[in-house]
């Protein structure tokens, strides 16, 4: 089997490598409940920047998940034994930079964001209010108190995962999901919250809307939230006094 | 350019795929019969070429001479009723009109352009995804009967391929040993992924029964239809999704994943169809059954490596 198993100490993750196709190197942690959401996303970053560096226009495409990241190769420059064996080195070096900086973050650009939101009663937040035993306007203030950290873009182009939300806002998605959630939908569901690029179908609790722009294919990158990136949402509406 | 004044079925435009989408959450897209596209950029000796992923009878005038090669299972092509061969360059002249009759349903011929499209290309890509609405003709569209897609043809060599293109050539390269046999009713497929969260007996049920495509097939997924639901095991979290990725949602339908898959996905996944085998699953007919023949991943690069070196290590091409 061409895998590679690296054993970690402390709380570092234990993390597999193995060609799932001759063309596509999957990268994922053992067990996800030993790591904290930020480590896996600073060593991921460190990791994907190390891995472009080296592989240059031989990695053609990066997909980054929660617990394990795709790497895509070139079909016509692959060398499987020599490409894996460079992949679990820079695994080495990502954890090992990992360890020393343990107590401070990792160098990688990282950008924070601060985003209006226009709160609606139109949507989810009345029933959100109920289900977690406060007011619509402690759901908003505690919402706005919070910082996310984007995890991942995924689902629909430039739709970020985004990490932070208090076991207290975590609610199951919706038993049926809406066939239509708005363009700009600010929404959360389990540990995530996230915002709806596109109108789309969608099974998440809207809280409100933004005007800010998330995928813009003419922009580079288009994805307005970059993995790492942090955001603070502000409320543009007065709704929350009305209550 | 290029007139589509009638087709069967929409015409896709594509390329190698995108590059570095995934990160946004934009997907790959590119070729969904790898070995007919990437034979058809060696005949034209093109990087990057442009091609119409056809998958019907269709009519188009080329409004300006372009070199083109038509790669895929044998079909009725012409010329202005010239008889046109397959795996062949060709010179098409200004207003001749190139004619595909009607395609047996499964199949899909590649109709690769040495010329440059000036359309805007994102991802350094002109693939066309309608659910991403950007790509191909204009927002994502695919070509449907009266659209025109504008080229710019490159005639780098004159007299391109005559004396490098010989038939003979390229009869006998087709006679190689092919890595993937159209004519085979097992598919490969390598364990991972979830695989182990499989039962036995779902694992036992997976391969040692028939399987059927359905007629819910496009460049996104593959629904395959079995006669006993396969059973699932419980997946909570979305995952990234390879090229090839089966999975199993409740229904216990197979689902393999295409080119233009969402990038993650959340129902458990029992394993992959290495790229090389997808042009042959894709081209299954709707009525004929086929087995999944497990295979391990040493097994897949091999059979991989054979069909890049039947692409690129034939001197003859």
């Amino acid at each position: 089997m061409i895998q590679s198993q690296l054993l970690l100490t402390q709380e570092l993750p234990v993390i597999e490598v193995q060609w799932v196709n001759p063309t596509t190197i999957l990268v994922w942690l053992v067990d996800k409940s030993t790591v904290r959401e930020y480590i896996t996303q600073r060593l991921f970053n460190v990791m994907i920047k190390e891995l472009q560096d080296t592989f240059g226009l031989k990695l053609v495409n990066v997909v980054v998940g929660f617990n394990e990241i795709l790497f895509h190769f070139d079909p016509n420059s692959i060398k499987h034994v020599d490409d894996l064996s460079i992949v679990r080195k820079i695994i080495n070096k990502a954890i090992s930079l990992l360890q020393t900086n343990i107590q401070s973050p990792l160098m990688t650009e990282i950008s924070h964001h601060r985003i209006g939101v226009t709160f609606s009663e139109n949507y989810d937040l009345p029933k959100v209010a109920a289900a977690t035993e406060r007011s619509i306007s402690q759901v908003i203030d505690d919402f706005c108190g919070l910082t996310f950290t984007v995890m991942l873009n995924g689902f629909m182009p430039g739709f970020p995962y985004m990490s932070g939300l208090p076991d207290n806002l975590r609610l199951p998605r919706l038993a049926t999901p809406r066939l239509k959630v708005p363009k700009g939908a600010i929404a959360i569901a389990e540990h995530y919250c996230g915002i709806y690029p596109q109108v789309s179908p969608g099974g998440w609790h809207i809280l409100g809307t933004t005007e800010h722009v998330l995928f813009d294919i003419r922009q580079s990158p288009p994805a307005l939230l970059q993995s790492g990136d942090t955001v603070q949402f502000f409320s543009h509406s007065s709704l929350h006094h009305h209550d | 350019m290029i007139e589509c004044r009638l087709t069967e079925h929409p015409i896709f435009i594509i390329d190698q795929g995108r590059n570095m989408s995934g990160m946004s959450g934009v997907t790959q897209s590119g070729p969904l019969l790898a070995d007919q596209y990437y034979f058809a950029s060696k005949i034209l000796q093109q990087s990057q070429l442009v091609a119409l992923e056809i998958s019907g009878g269709c009519e188009l005038i080329f409004h300006q001479s372009v070199w083109l090669s038509i790669c895929g299972q044998d079909a009725q092509v012409t010329i202005d009723e010239e008889h046109v061969s397959m795996y062949q360059p060709h010179l098409s002249k200004a207003g001749q009109i190139l004619r595909i009759a009607h395609l047996k349903q499964g199949t899909r011929l590649t109709l690769g352009l040495k010329a440059n499209v000036s359309h805007p290309r994102y991802f350094n890509s002109i693939c066309s995804v309608y659910r991403e609405k950007f790509g191909g003709i204009a927002e994502g569209k695919p070509m449907i009967s009266g659209d025109i897609l504008p080229i710019n043809p490159v005639f780098i060599e004159p007299g391109f391929g005559l004396k490098e293109y010989e038939p003979k050539c390229l009869l006998e390269s087709k006679a190689f040993e092919q890595p993937v046999n159209m004519q085979d009713d097992k598919i490969d497929f390598v364990p991972n992924y979830q695989y182990t969260k499989f039962s036995i007996h779902a694992r036992y049920l997976f391969t040692s029964q028939p399987m059927w495509m359905s007629d819910k097939a496009d460049r996104m997924g593959f629904r395959l239809l079995c006669d006993t639901a396969i059973p699932v095991p419980q997946q909570t979290s979305s995952q990234v999704l390879a090229l090839g990725v089966i999975q199993i949602p409740p229904d216990g339908q197979p689902i393999v994943m295409g080119p233009d898959r969402q990038t993650h996905g959340g129902y458990p996944i029992i394993g992959t169809v290495p790229d090389y085998a997808i042009s042959q699953l894709v081209q299954f007919p709707v009525n004929k059954a086929f087995y999944f023949r497990t295979i391990s991943i040493e097994e897949a690069i091999v059979k991989f490596s054979l069909y890049q070196a039947q692409i690129n290590g034939n001197d003859c091409l």
